[in-house]
């Protein structure tokens, strides 16, 4: 009950910060935010079940494996001792060039969780978990509105849970540097779509230093400028060049042994999913919809069971 | 309306809101000695002393908490080393009033005991002119009785800086929602040297500085006087630099016996407080659970606020200054803390629903008496 009051009480006061920045940006007349106010809550909303149903059913499994040991819902570290998790324990306090030459792991993840680390009495650990958490409803939410441009709402829901439904989606809300990257993209992907160029080329770079596939928006940046194409069309090369960079950059980590599953299959799905809206303005009926969300999470649940109990 | 009419009208205003904020300054006062009046029959009552209450209050508060640090402070100024150098800790804007006083009133728990009602007084006055500009009249009546009645009010007539950072961040809260930049800086800076909380101010400080300049649609040069608010923090870390050699010197001796007091993250500091509260069952009521309660009433009141339209920037603050207070580790003044969380008072005269506003003062007054009763009594209010 003292580590759920305590937990409890720090999410509360980071999501009265975020409710305070949000309400600041409506003050400084952000047009975005206003029209978009009821969007944004309701992907967020989305967003932070999964996140939380998905910390839950981890702490749940590892809490019955060790018998029910005193282990806290958010200590991650502990109940998701996973790859890239368990990496990033070590890398938040102490970064050095090692970890990319020998994993392939980009600093500015770890670099931030270690300047708010260093502001909040070296809680690296915790930090790395904010920010990756928090990144993970930023993502969710950018994919969202990102979708809501392309499609109706109906569909545009329906693709945002198959996307929360794919397995290895649980990354998203974990402290790792592709939680921070996928923040960063799902971020590129809204600006590149909103022709703002210059804004999605920073992000662009940020997602270069912070994982190995942010090569892939630095391409998708040069095919906008070479292709000069917009809407649905732009859409559509985006999602292949997406597809086509992922597959090539996880068959090279795959091949170096960089990386892990869930890190290949998000982006790979992300790409898949944004050539179905763009494809085409039909939608899958609902039993389709359905079925396809009950095998993604039965997948998901094979993975995440899987993982925590060791098996692979 | 001619200029002499309008003069003459402006004057009856002035003299009219004259009267208006000594009444207010005179209730502020007068009701905590109320509060403190009750409690003390009631001791009286239960044998707890035979001196009339200024004897004894003079003869208990002297001594209680803080109070002889602060003395000490005034009297010797900080010292280097020794026994008193972790003195240090504490901040100075309190100390060096008590010592301009005292060239007045030689007694210097007097003189400290007379600057806290004074700006508990003016306070009040503020308190009522922000909420005033804020909701309304009605409201800044609301607000002012909530504020009376805060159940650990007894710290505010007595030589704490309590009363002094209240008004300091209430004039800065005020001037903030006049626009008037250069006070919104001295003001935060005041308070910023007298509390570690006051810092906290820079927060509704800049926000409503660039909400303003946007209004503006240019950049205004006067806006920059909020940054006098951090310079108050710098002024105290060059005072521990300049007495004991070292920026940070205060963060030692916090660690250090008696206050064992280190920064730790707010869901850290909360499982301990749960903790302490299961362990220390004498002091889970006087301290523990009050602080959890309060923490998470305040979290909760702000987003009421935010939903009820009270200024984002008031809003702002409250988060910020219950962010730094619930930071320290090792907290057992966290109800002292709360009672300068000034927007709480801002939410609470927002509400609508007069039941509500009603058994929540009546039960802040009953929890008033009852905690200035146990602070006279000698139990662990701190």
């Amino acid at each position: 009950m003292a580590n759920f009051t305590g937990a409890l009480g720090g999410c509360l006061m980071i999501a009265l910060i975020i409710l305070l920045f949000y309400k600041f940006l409506e003050d400084l007349g952000v047009n975005y935010i206003k029209e978009n106010g009821k969007s944004i809550a309701c992907y967020f909303g989305g967003a932070l079940v999964f996140g939380l149903l998905y910390l839950l059913a981890g702490f749940i499994i590892f809490s019955v494996q060790n018998d029910g040991s005193g282990v806290a819902l958010f200590d991650v570290f502990s109940i998701w001792n996973i790859q890239p998790v368990s990496d990033t324990m070590g890398l938040v306090s102490d970064y050095s060039g090692d970890a990319f030459s020998m994993q392939g792991y980009l600093p500015l993840y770890y670099l931030l969780s270690k300047c708010f680390g260093n502001i909040l009495f070296e809680m690296y650990q915790e930090c790395a978990f904010y920010i990756s958490f928090l990144s993970g409803i930023i993502t969710c939410v950018s994919w969202g509105l990102f979708l809501k441009k392309y499609s109706d709402n109906e569909k545009a829901t329906d693709v945002f849970i198959m996307l929360l439904c794919v397995p290895g989606s649980i990354m998203l809300f974990l402290p790792c540097s592709f939680s921070f990257y996928m923040a960063l993209f799902s971020v590129f992907l809204l600006f590149l779509h909103s022709d703002k160029k210059v804004v999605a080329g920073i992000f662009a770079i940020m997602c270069c230093l912070t994982h190995i596939f942010g090569i892939v928006p630095i391409v998708m940046l040069i095919a906008t400028y070479i292709g000069k194409t917009k809407g649905v069309e732009s859409l559509l090369r985006n999602g292949i060049v997406m597809v086509a960079g992922q597959v090539v950059l996880c068959g090279i980590c795959i091949a170096i042994g960089w990386g892990s599953l869930a890190e290949y299959m998000v982006p790979c799905a992300l790409g898949v999913l944004l050539l179905y809206c763009g494809k085409t303005d039909k939608r899958l009926s609902y039993g389709a919809t359905s079925m396809i969300n009950l095998s993604l999470v039965l997948v998901s649940g094979y993975y995440i069971v899987g993982k925590l109990m060791s098996v692979f | 309306m001619d200029n002499i009419e309008k003069k003459s009208l402006h004057n009856i205003c002035d003299k009219a809101n004259m009267l208006r904020y000594l009444k207010i300054f005179l209730v502020t006062v007068g009701i905590h000695w109320v509060i403190m009046g009750l409690a003390y029959i009631l001791f009286y009552k239960l044998g707890g002393t035979t001196k009339d209450l200024f004897s004894y209050f003079y003869e208990k508060y002297n001594v209680c908490g803080d109070t002889e640090h602060y003395i000490n402070i005034a009297k010797n100024g900080y010292y280097s080393s020794g026994e008193y150098a972790n003195l240090i800790v504490f901040y100075p804007l309190y100390p060096l009033l008590i010592r301009i006083v005292s060239f007045i009133v030689p007694n210097y728990f007097i003189a400290g005991v007379l600057i806290s009602n004074v700006c508990l007084g003016v306070s009040g006055c503020y308190l009522y002119r922000l909420v005033n500009k804020e909701l309304g009249a009605d409201k800044a009546v609301d607000s002012l009785m909530i504020y009376l009645v805060y159940p650990f009010g007894v710290f505010t007539v007595t030589v704490f800086t309590e009363s002094l950072f209240l008004m300091l961040a209430l004039m800065c809260l005020t001037y903030i929602k006049e626009e008037k930049w250069f006070a919104v800086g001295i003001t935060g800076l005041l308070a910023a040297l007298s509390r570690s909380q006051g810092i906290a101010l820079l927060v509704p400080a800049v926000y409503e500085a660039i909400l303003y300049m946007k209004r503006q649609k240019k950049f205004k040069f006067n806006c920059l006087w909020v940054l006098q608010i951090p310079c108050g923090t710098f002024i105290y870390l060059l005072i521990n630099q300049i007495v004991q050699g070292d920026w940070r010197a205060f963060v030692e001796h916090q660690k250090a016996e008696p206050w064992y007091n280190t920064s730790h993250w707010i869901s850290d500091n909360l499982v301990q407080h749960f903790n302490s509260a299961i362990d220390y069952s004498y002091l889970s009521w006087l301290i523990y659970w009050v602080q959890i309660i309060l923490y998470f009433v305040g979290i909760v009141a702000l987003v009421y606020g935010l939903y009820k339209g009270v200024s984002k920037s008031l809003i702002a603050f409250g988060g910020a200054y219950i962010f730094l207070s619930y930071l320290h580790g090792w907290l057992i003044s966290g109800p002292r803390y709360m009672m300068c969380c000034v927007t709480l008072y801002i939410v609470y005269a927002s509400i609508d629903n007069r039941r509500i506003k009603g058994a929540i003062l009546a039960l802040c007054s009953v929890l008033a008496v009852f905690y200035t009763l146990l602070s006279i009594q000698g139990h662990a209010i701190m």
